[in-house]
């Protein structure tokens, strides 16, 4: 353990938290300080993805003279206090078949998966949350802290959406309370029986390593897996010990628990578990629990509709949608503004993340041409954010996209770049189209 | 001696017309074929077989969920008290890999950080529940735990049913003072044996069902546990365990006896069932969403499919099951199922539905193979290639958007054909048009249809393949009863049994056994069970190689 690791350990274990907020965002400004000096040049970035599209009207287009002259959409207009932070770049080409939910992995790993539109399909690429997160996260307890919601009582876990290689989903927690478990397995709650857990796994450990010897190859990596698992463990119970007081809400339901994962989201970023974030709202299919998914729909005509489906520009389905975003821009709102709280020293994570917004059905639902992304924050640049609206040559082409200049590829690349972590390259891109950089943004 | 001339062709093929020859045992059998250029075609490779099997590497098989389940029950009733669900927790290993052929795959993963997460939970519930403590609870032991039997009662018992083994006097002692340590360390005597079972219910050898074996094959005890687990999906029972801990199972005869006996009532060969389940898909139903207007009770259509296939579990699994699931016409049907078969005068009961051959014609699977607003013969098509023929299709080519219009006048499969006529197309769609385009005889709730958009559908089409060429059929009863009598599909049934009773697809290595089981199967007059029998024996009595850690 550094030096630094060891004193703010120490600083975290005295500091003194009241009770009753989930992860409390008081800890987070006394956190702030001490903890992310550890790391103060590390840079983060957040993944927020919404099922069911994001329409281009959404955004509020730009002159054609001017690039910073557009205005947003009234559902995503509590994002107006960050709009000179913002980039927003749309009309990106995405290689990848377009009636795939989730974009079948394909969003952020530019690849086309394998099983057409199953949403259970296999990824055939690593995602970039994984590429990012093992050059920023190296210091962490684990390369991107990855989370969702899900209506279906059926399912803790989803995988889809992000991947650490060929036919190798990672999987994600779709409950606050398997989320919580996995974060802080320190924590006030798991305490009092961390000393008993210390003496299973050491004992696991001795039987582990016992059978390992006796084997070779592949199958000796198994065991090596189990090991790696027993010491990730440990690491995040180590880093866990930053939020002992931290509490489970007690609001059960996707909308209740979405804004307790997102503030465990900004003490996993505080308490350098992790620099990296990626939370399917609604995504791997399950946006077909729209509109009973979001709580604002039940009362409204909408709540009894059915699942969302291909209707476009369908004023129902518009307004269906505005009530979705207008949600989740509340959600990354009130995210937003805890990431400003200034730490001791006046420096505050937003300074240090960028937010990255988009949706992973594609603009309208189903589409695999046309993407459009919100960026939030610079993390100190050389991203060009101030307000700015960058558009691809081609906004629409419903099912029939042209190759154009601009891919999602080349948007990632340049948010990588925009992260310390130079790409050339990323994905798969259509016959005319790239990946590298993309200059506009940088 | 004999030489088989294997086609390790590339499994991807550039997708240039050609038919392609059968996915090759080497490569991944349904793994999600790689896009076009991924691999270049390899020559041809002779493997000699002979009569000396060539052994088998030594592994672990990562345990799923079913069998842990399972195992926690047999603790259970080992205390005389079933539960079927004896804790409120998440069942470790329940996530299973898209990308895997079947749920038996897992064998060759490891645990993964939820997955532990899922362990410590489940060991944390059931140790607290069974250990002896001060206070009477439904399942806690009730000996002294502050005695030395009572911790040897623990240890024995539970350790007995984990490993499924009985323990060493070594493991014993060593168990005893590890909860001695636990007591001078402050824990209470109740909680050092809880302790001790958490630690027992996450042991690598409870997660990990070695197969170490030796030069003779398995040993006896490990033999045991490939019957128990791969045929019934649980641990030994008493006749089984007593043969196995005495060595009875080293006796290839007895063992033998022993699979027999375990498959004696075929319709309670759980592992069966299974397989079933997973080689035709027909419970992906219940992933397909459709408008709550149409009649589609997603459970009630598995039912149906399942009471069918059952029968033919039961009456076939000796004889020609394959055969009879491609082909029968003999149907169940509920009152609610009724508008999705439109048979005339539905009764409760197995009926005949002519013109509804087997499995794939079954509401449920086709269904299953649809979209929530149309048929989807492009994916049923690929699913009687890849599954029946074990034949590659390649992955959708980059850039190409799968949207299939309406166009007036037009039937769907008239619309698809015409969109995929052009040369970057045709080459890959001549392996699954006309074979999802036989079903087009259903609609995508699985009611038949005669017209579609307006128009009336045709059904008939050319079945090409490996022992086809061009040949004709007017629809889906003749397609079925093709490949029921063709021998690819036979050899490629056996194939997926393979990979589904050893848990991973066929290696170059695995060429001879393959072979001798496909022979097997058809002078059997297609008898499943010997299938599976020999898969058992051959795993069981084949030598390991030792590895050099």
């Amino acid at each position: 353990m550094s030096r630094i690791d060891e004193s703010r350990r120490r600083f975290l274990r005295a500091v003194a938290l009241g009770s009753g907020a989930r992860v409390l965002a008081p800890i987070a400004a006394l956190l702030h300080g001490t903890a992310y000096g550890a790391v103060p040049t590390s840079k983060k970035v957040v993944f927020l993805s919404l099922g069911a599209g994001l329409p281009d009207v959404f955004l509020g287009r730009p002159s054609r003279t001017s690039e910073t002259e557009w205005s947003f959409h009234p559902s995503l207009a509590p994002l107006n206090p960050w709009r000179s932070k913002t980039l927003i770049v749309s009309g990106l080409s995405l290689a990848v078949p377009g009636t795939q939910h989730s974009a079948g992995y394909g969003m952020l790993s530019c690849t086309p998966c394998d099983g057409g539109a199953d949403a259970d399909a296999a990824p055939r690429a690593a995602t970039i949350d994984q590429l990012l997160g093992a050059k920023l996260s190296a210091a962490g307890t684990m390369p991107a802290l990855l989370f969702g919601i899900d209506n279906d009582p059926t399912r803790l876990v989803h995988q889809s959406l992000f991947a650490s290689g060929p036919n190798q989903p990672v999987p994600y927690p779709v409950r606050e309370s398997v989320l919580f478990e996995r974060l802080f397995p320190g924590s006030a709650a798991a305490q009092a029986g961390e000393a008993d857990t210390k003496r299973v796994m050491t004992r696991l450990r001795t039987d582990v390593t016992s059978l390992r010897s006796k084997l070779a190859g592949e199958e000796r990596r198994k065991l090596d897996g189990y090991l790696g698992s027993l010491d990730a463990y440990d690491k995040r119970r180590a880093a866990g010990a930053c939020a002992t007081s931290a509490q489970l809400g007690t609001d059960r339901g996707v909308v209740a628990e979405l804004p307790g994962m997102l503030d465990a989201a900004v003490t996993a970023l505080q308490c350098g578990m992790t620099n990296v974030v990626g939370c399917s709202i609604g995504g791997g299919n399950s946006h077909s629990h729209f509109p009973r998914f979001i709580g604002p729909h039940v009362g409204t005509i909408f709540e009894e509709q059915g699942f969302i489906a291909d209707q476009g520009h369908d004023p129902t389905y518009m307004a269906s949608r505005t009530i979705l975003w207008k949600w989740l821009s509340d959600q990354v709102a009130a995210f937003l503004r805890k990431l400003e709280a200034p730490g001791p020293d006046g420096r505050r994570l937003i300074d240090d993340t960028i937010v990255v917004l988009y949706s992973d059905s594609g603009p309208d639902h189903h589409n695999g041409s046309s993407q459009r992304f919100i960026v939030i924050g610079d993390a100190g640049g050389p991203l060009r954010t101030g307000g700015r609206y960058l558009e691809g040559p081609t906004d629409e082409g419903w099912g029939e996209p042209p190759p154009n200049g601009m891919t999602v590829n080349s948007f990632l690349t340049a948010l990588s770049t925009g992260l310390g972590v130079p790409m050339d390259s990323f994905g798969v891109v259509r016959p005319g189209g790239t990946s590298a950089p993309l200059a506009a943004m940088l | 001696m004999r030489t088989l001339n294997l086609a390790l062709l590339a499994a991807m093929c550039a997708c240039s017309g050609q038919i392609l020859a059968p996915i090759s045992q080497g490569s991944a059998v349904g793994e999600g074929p790689a896009g076009p250029g991924d691999a270049e075609p390899a020559p041809e490779v002779p493997v000699v077989c002979t009569d000396v099997l060539p052994a088998l590497p030594q592994r672990v098989l990562r345990v799923d969920s079913p069998a842990y389940v399972s195992t926690l029950n047999q603790l259970f009733n080992w205390r005389g008290q079933y539960l079927d669900t004896p804790f409120a927790v998440v069942a470790p290993f329940s996530r299973t890999n898209p990308a895997d052929l079947f749920t038996t795959f897992p064998a060759g993963d490891s645990v993964d950080e939820y997955e532990l997460d899922e362990l410590l939970a489940v060991s944390r519930t059931v140790a607290e529940a069974i250990a002896p403590g001060p206070s009477a609870a439904r399942y806690r032991m009730s000996c002294d735990p502050a005695t030395a039997a009572c911790r040897a009662e623990a240890f024995q018992n539970v350790s007995t049913v984990v490993w499924s083994r009985p323990p060493s006097a070594t493991e014993a002692a060593e168990r005893m003072a590890e909860m001695d340590a636990y007591q001078a360390d402050g824990a209470t005597p109740g909680k050092a044996i809880e302790l001790m079972l958490r630690s027992l219910l996450m042991s690598p050898e409870m997660i990990f069902r070695p197969e170490l074996g030796g030069p003779k094959g398995l040993s006896s005890i490990e033999r045991g546990r490939l019957l128990s687990f791969t045929l019934r999906g649980t641990p030994a029972d008493a006749p089984l365990w007593e043969l196995a801990t005495h060595d009875g199972l080293l006796d290839e005869a007895t063992l033998r006896a022993e699979v027999r006996r375990l498959m004696q009532e075929p319709q309670h060969l759980a592992s069966l069932r299974r397989f079933l389940r997973e080689y035709f898909q027909w419970d992906k139903v219940l992933k397909v969403r459709k408008d709550p207007k149409l009649p589609y009770n997603q459970q009630k259509m598995i039912d149906d499919v399942e009471a069918a296939v059952e029968r033919h579990v039961t009456g076939h699994a000796r004889a020609g099951l394959l055969r009879a699931l491609l082909t029968s016409e003999e149907i169940s049907l509920s009152e609610e199922t009724a508008p999705n078969w439109k048979v005339e005068n539905p009764m409760p009961g197995v009926i005949v539905a002519k013109g509804r051959p087997g499995v794939l014609a079954q509401p449920a699977w086709l269904a299953a193979f649809s979209e929530p607003d149309r048929n989807n013969m492009v994916r049923r098509g690929r699913f009687i290639r890849e599954r029946l023929l074990c034949m590659p299709v390649p992955s959708i080519p980059v850039g190409v958007i799968p949207m299939i219009p309406e166009h007036a006048g037009l039937t769907y499969r008239q619309t698809v054909e015409q969109k995929t006529s052009g040369a970057g197309c045709t080459g890959c769609h001549v392996l699954m048009n006309d074979l999802g385009g036989a079903f087009e005889a259903f609609n995508h709730v699985g009611a038949p249809q005669s017209t579609d958009n307006g128009a009336p559908v045709t059904t008939a089409g050319v079945l090409n393949g490996p022992g086809f060429s061009a040949v004709p059929f007017t629809g889906p009863t003749e397609l079925m009863q093709l490949l029921a009598d063709s021998p690819a599909v036979h050899d490629c049934y056996v194939t997926n049994l393979f990979s589904f009773y050893v848990g991973r697809t066929p290696t170059r290595e695995d060429q001879c056994e393959l072979a001798r089981l496909k022979a097997l199967y058809r002078s059997s007059h297609e008898d499943t069970l010997a299938v599976i029998e020999e898969l058992i024996v051959w795993q069981a009595t084949t030598p390991r190689l030792e590895v050099t850690p």
